[in-house]
């Protein structure tokens, strides 16, 4: 057992190490120009970005289309001045897609949709602040709902970049700690700090949105 | 054994919540992705070769077109080039003589009924779009290279343009204030070289035979005060296959033409086609003024930490559009305050493009800072001034007798 035990901690270990030297060879290869470099990101993120992307931006296949290609053409044409030490190709990559997004979201939603679902929230029975701030977990009805989709989506929206990434890796892709350390250049142990916060920006920005939250009305506008 | 049981919790119900978002999203469209991973990787390498100074930034250029005309700014300022494109082309007939044979190469012209062309403006070489044109009568159907997907229908009888976005089903008519009156694109033709026919300043020199694309071809050279224009014609069939004219300080270059070419009446309708989502924008091309072109200048500077553009030319204009689109993509103005700027830059693009003033306009501002009181940056004599107006780098405009001129 125990050989198997450190068996499996082995590999594990040189597939962090593969990985860490994939990235490492990739941002240096982007610096250089390397035309593999630029696919090699591709490769590693580009469906991934999609997936993130679709995840803010509803069913639109369109505009999940258009942020996704503005994205990857904005990071084509600054790839060469990407720094490693600012964060990892993730981090910075999802960084100009939140700004793809967030253009998106001010140019293009309708106001309409948010309110319906402010409204909806508002008139939900139950004790709808512990479903966010306390422990307890909305109902099953609530969480199927399109309205709460559309009010976690706009949550999401408002958060930075970073606190996106953390709270999508971890809640929706259900990434480890430990994973997400690796995939952000950080340790587990600043990963569970950032998280912590990302959480606490979540609650506070959802209870702007569903409390009048002029800022992301004017943002929808 | 708490802590750990509220931490529990707490992830838990985030899961729940954010997992919301999670479903029913839409798949990656693989298939978009693979496309856009090979025009990415094009834009990726051109973008670190532009900056070891490669002369392949042009595929930079052409590939980012496309990024440029979704941007409202950018296009506005395109359509301007379009705009241009159309003059340019109304113009290439001017270059009649009175030798025979250049009698014989401009006789298809004047007789055509249809027309097909490309249009480059600026250099071949530089890589700047094509513009492709069908042209009948008043109206022509333009497609841009690598924005294939926008048609542009330009009726010069009413000046409107009616652009549609193919893939996203899109219409918008842009009416056009301040154009000249045109009245038949084929009749223009006639009107310049009739005018032309009879100035005395005007000279045709015969440049002999060359090879053009394979293809055989005589040329003639036909100079005037204001315009100097190449014509390269087919010495069996005397068919015009290239002309390039070089008016004040800008080249266009007009290639593969074709006349009487067949053509539905349906590809130049002006009509919305069903489905199309429709927008109206009027776009004021009166006023190009200096003040216009002071103010152009001031944007593109602030848009790149207060310096100048390397050139103020159209096709300088062509070549920096990519960035400026990139510029503005960052700064996410609303799409108001963005179509405002569309316009600042096309009127500041119309100032040169159709120079209105006393000789050539001098452009000395490259590597320099906007605010520098100090260093002149443009200068140019307005028709009929005797003193030179000259643009210093705080914007500021003094009037120059030609002996204090920059050196």
């Amino acid at each position: 057992v125990r050989a198997k035990a450190f068996g499996g901690l082995g590999l594990a270990i040189k597939l962090s190490d593969m990985n860490k030297q994939a990235h490492m060879e990739i941002a240096e290869g982007l610096q250089q120009g390397n035309r593999d470099a630029w696919l090699g990101l591709y490769e590693l993120y580009a469906e991934k970005l999609w997936c993130n992307v679709a995840r803010l931006m509803a069913h639109d296949e369109a505009f999940v289309a258009d942020v996704v290609q503005e994205t990857l053409l904005s990071a084509a044409r600054s790839a060469k001045n990407y720094n490693r030490r600012r964060g990892s190709l993730w981090t910075w990559l999802w960084a100009i897609a939140k700004r793809q997004v967030a253009l998106h979201y001010r140019k293009q939603t309708s106001k309409a949709i948010i309110a319906h679902a402010q409204q909806w929230w508002s008139l939900l029975d139950g004790q709808r602040s512990d479903w966010i701030e306390g422990s307890q977990k909305p109902p099953a009805e609530v969480l199927e709902s399109a309205e709460l989709a559309t009010l976690v989506r706009y949550t999401l929206a408002e958060l930075s970049a970073e606190y996106q990434t953390l709270l999508m890796a971890k809640y929706v892709d259900g990434l480890t700690i430990e994973t997400i350390a690796e995939e952000t250049n950080g340790s587990s142990v600043a990963v569970r700090s950032k998280l912590a916060r990302a959480r606490k920006a979540f609650r506070q920005a959802f209870k702007r949105l569903t409390h009048s939250t002029p800022s992301i009305l004017e943002m929808a506008q | 054994m708490k802590f750990n049981k509220k931490k529990q919790q707490e992830d838990e119900k985030f899961s729940s919540l954010l997992s919301t978002v999670g479903s029913k999203t839409v798949a990656p469209d693989r298939e978009f992705l693979s496309k856009l991973k090979a025009e990415s990787a094009k834009i990726f390498e051109a973008s670190t070769q532009n900056e070891s100074g490669d002369s392949r930034e042009t595929i930079n250029i052409i590939s980012i077109w496309r990024t440029i005309m979704k941007s409202p700014v950018t296009k506005i300022a395109a359509t301007v080039v379009v705009i241009a494109g159309v003059l340019t082309a109304m113009h290439f007939a001017g270059l009649s003589t009175t030798t025979v044979t250049f009698a014989d190469v401009i006789k298809p012209i004047l007789n055509a009924q249809t027309a097909v062309l490309d249009i480059i403006i600026g250099d071949e070489e530089a890589g700047g779009p094509v513009i492709h044109d069908q042209i009948k009568g008043p109206r022509i159907r333009r497609i841009m290279s690598n924005v294939e997907d926008v048609v542009s229908i330009i009726d010069l009888e009413t000046s409107r343009i009616l652009s549609l976005t193919i893939s996203k089903k899109e219409a918008a008519y842009i009416d056009l204030k301040g154009l000249p009156s045109m009245p038949n694109y084929m009749e223009r033709f006639r009107n310049v070289i009739n005018m032309l026919q009879d100035s005395p300043h005007f000279e045709v020199e015969e440049l002999g035979e060359q090879e053009i694309d394979g293809q055989k071809v005589v040329g003639f050279l036909a100079r005037h005060p204001k315009v100097e224009i190449t014509i390269w014609a087919d010495p069996e069939t005397a068919l015009p296959v290239r002309i390039e004219q070089m008016e004040g300080q800008m080249k266009t270059i007009c290639k593969n033409v074709k006349f009487d070419v067949p053509m539905d009446e349906s590809l130049f309708s002006m009509d919305v086609p069903d489905g199309y989502k429709l927008q109206q924008v009027e776009l004021d091309l009166m006023g190009s003024t200096e003040e216009d072109f002071i103010e152009g200048l001031r944007i593109r500077a602030e848009l790149f930490d207060g310096q100048f553009p390397d050139g103020v030319a159209v096709e300088d204009y062509l070549k920096q559009a990519p960035a400026i689109a990139g510029k503005l993509e960052e700064l996410g103005l609303p799409e108001e305050q963005e179509t405002e700027l569309g316009m600042k830059l096309g009127r500041h693009l119309l100032f040169i493009r159709f120079f209105k003033g006393q000789g050539q306009w001098h452009y000395a501002g490259s590597g320099v800072k906007l605010g520098d009181s100090d260093t002149p940056i443009f200068w140019y004599r307005q028709e009929g001034a005797e003193t030179y107006r000259v643009i210093y780098g705080d914007l500021s405009v003094k009037d120059v007798s030609a002996e204090d001129l920059p050196k």
